[in-house]
């Protein structure tokens, strides 16, 4: 079940988190090593986006008051829309000599953090 | 209650996933050698023993990294020491200039604060493991020794040992002299460390570059945040053709190195980023910094020469895109787009592809260009395998034929 929405949301979501890497990348996330910007490359960039996803997947879960059932259908498509964004990122930088599996790992972690936050946000949405 | 169950499972992936991994790699660790086997290293012996019986081949561990011995410099210290053609010690009473001759001897001047001409040394390496030193002050008896086979001799060396013998005003027997380290003095000199008096070196290479390395006072102050420094810095300027084009601080205080390569590479390396070495293996000084510095560059220029790192165009679609991909990547050492996951044992598979790669060819392309290369789609399946296993799988196929 598709949703629009959830799914720009999590697309705009990582692009702004990657988007704050790359302007903070040597003062925050990386200050050692030569590494380009990008959200697998540091620990810190990876709880920072993974922090976004998850902050952005209870905001979205609980302002549209989605139901009980449908939380997981905005997190996967939250998860789907960052997944898209981070493939695009690393097509446009140049896929490394392991891509699949930095798209697989990244996608867990947006599973993860996505799926958190759909659940927070239900939960909270339920409360109101 | 089914949303709880989920709701662990998801943040115990995610905490997982997220938080330092602790699965580090042990610190790498020295190649043991036999006791038995030193001597015959030493002459470079191969041939068989004594006795008539061919030497045992040493077993070497598989599935695991090795490194020189901690404190002892490598092989490549060496090969970029080798290219540089003339090394200038500034001592405070002397200069001493130190030049490689085709023949790969090496040719000592010392000279006192006057600029006159006190002594020359010739060091001569006559094989792997002879090397002949030929001292000669202007006012004394020339002294010939030979010296220590554990002793590589190098343009900083051989500046050294050429400042140390003319202070020690030796000449003619050797009978006074010993050996303190590595280099010969004179029996009753003082102890201290002649390297504690060079205020600066110069490293000249023979392709226009240049780097020249200082000892500077300085106050107390944070050149990196959280890293303050005090008492001395060591700084290496790197030119080319007489135009500075980077830098490398040493503070030995904070055991802090940072460098600045305009266009190349900039960073720093602080005591929390070799913890899982134990630290800096060895006290980096003058020349060190001068070699750093050309190694820095070149294989920095190295990367960008042969266009493994392309260059973004130039027009405002294109510098959105470098915006948000500053750089098109070679194959890096480590995981590529997974770095953060270098410290683990991941690193292990990712070396292993990467050599996988690089013998056979192999490019990202690899991975949907499946009909082009067998052997590839080998290092791409073996990778996943040894992702999927924890890095547990320690089958050699990076000698894949």
């Amino acid at each position: 079940m598709f949703r629009l929405t959830a799914f720009l949301s999590g697309a705009a979501a990582f692009t702004a988190a990657h988007v704050v890497e790359v302007i903070a990348w040597r003062d925050v996330f990386a200050p050692v090593g030569d590494y380009q910007p990008w959200f697998l490359n540091a620990g810190r960039a990876v709880a920072f986006t993974a922090a976004c996803l998850f902050f952005v997947s209870i905001a979205h879960t609980w302002v549209a008051g989605s139901g009980r059932q449908s939380w997981m259908v905005a997190a996967a498509n939250l998860t789907a829309g960052a997944i898209v964004a981070m493939t695009a990122v690393l097509a446009l930088s140049g896929f490394g000599t392991i891509f699949p599996l930095a798209l697989a790992i990244g996608a867990l972690i947006a599973a993860a953090a996505c799926g958190c936050g759909g659940l927070v946000g239900a939960r909270l949405s339920g409360s109101r | 209650m089914r949303y709880k169950a989920l709701g662990v499972c998801l943040t115990t992936v995610l905490v997982g996933l997220a938080l330092p991994v602790p699965w580090r790699l042990a610190a790498l660790r020295a190649v043991p050698q036999p006791a038995s086997q030193r001597p015959a290293a030493n002459t470079g012996s191969a041939q068989t023993a004594g006795n008539g019986t061919a030497p045992a081949v040493r077993p070497a561990p598989a599935g695991q990294r090795f490194a020189g011995k901690p404190g002892v410099r490598g092989a490549t210290y060496y090969g970029f020491e080798a290219q540089a053609a003339r090394v200038t010690t500034h001592f405070g009473d002397a200069i001493v200039v130190a030049r490689r001759a085709v023949d790969g001897d090496i040719d000592t001047v010392v000279s006192d604060a006057s600029g006159s001409e006190s002594a020359k040394m010739k060091v001569d390496p006559v094989d792997a493991s002879t090397t002949v030193l030929r001292y000669t002050p202007t006012d004394g008896t020339p002294l010939h020794a030979y010296g220590d086979p554990n002793v590589r001799p190098t343009l900083e060396w051989a500046n050294r040992q050429a400042y140390v013998l003319w202070k020690d005003r030796a000449g003619g027997s050797v009978d006074a002299l010993e050996w303190r380290g590595d280099i010969i003095r004179r029996g009753a000199a003082s102890r201290e460390d002649p390297a504690a008096r060079i205020t600066a070196i110069d490293t000249e290479w023979a392709n226009g570059l240049s780097s020249k390395a200082v000892r500077r006072p300085i106050k107390t102050y944070q050149p990196v945040k959280n890293h303050t420094v005090s008492g001395e810095v060591l700084i290496t300027h790197l030119s080319q053709a007489g135009t500075e084009i980077g830098t490398l601080n040493w503070f030995p205080s904070a055991g802090l190195l940072t460098w600045d390569l305009p266009g190349l590479t900039r960073g720093f390396i602080a005591p929390e980023h070799l913890k899982d070495f134990g630290g800096w293996p060895f006290a980096p000084d003058l020349h060190w910094l001068n070699l750093q510095a050309f190694a820095f560059h070149h294989y920095k220029l190295l990367i960008q020469s042969r266009g493994f790192v392309a260059q973004g165009p130039s027009n405002w679609p294109g510098r959105v895109i470098q915006f948000f991909a500053p750089t098109l990547r070679a194959d890096e050492p480590g995981c590529d787009d997974l770095h953060w996951l270098d410290g683990t044992v991941l690193r292990y598979c990712c070396d292993v592809h990467d050599f996988c790669y690089e013998k056979n060819g192999c490019s990202a392309r690899s991975w949907w260009r499946v009909w082009t290369s067998w052997t590839c789609d080998f290092c791409n399946a073996w990778v996943v395998s040894c992702f999927l296993s924890g890095g547990s799988d320690w089958s050699n196929i990076g000698t894949a034929k």
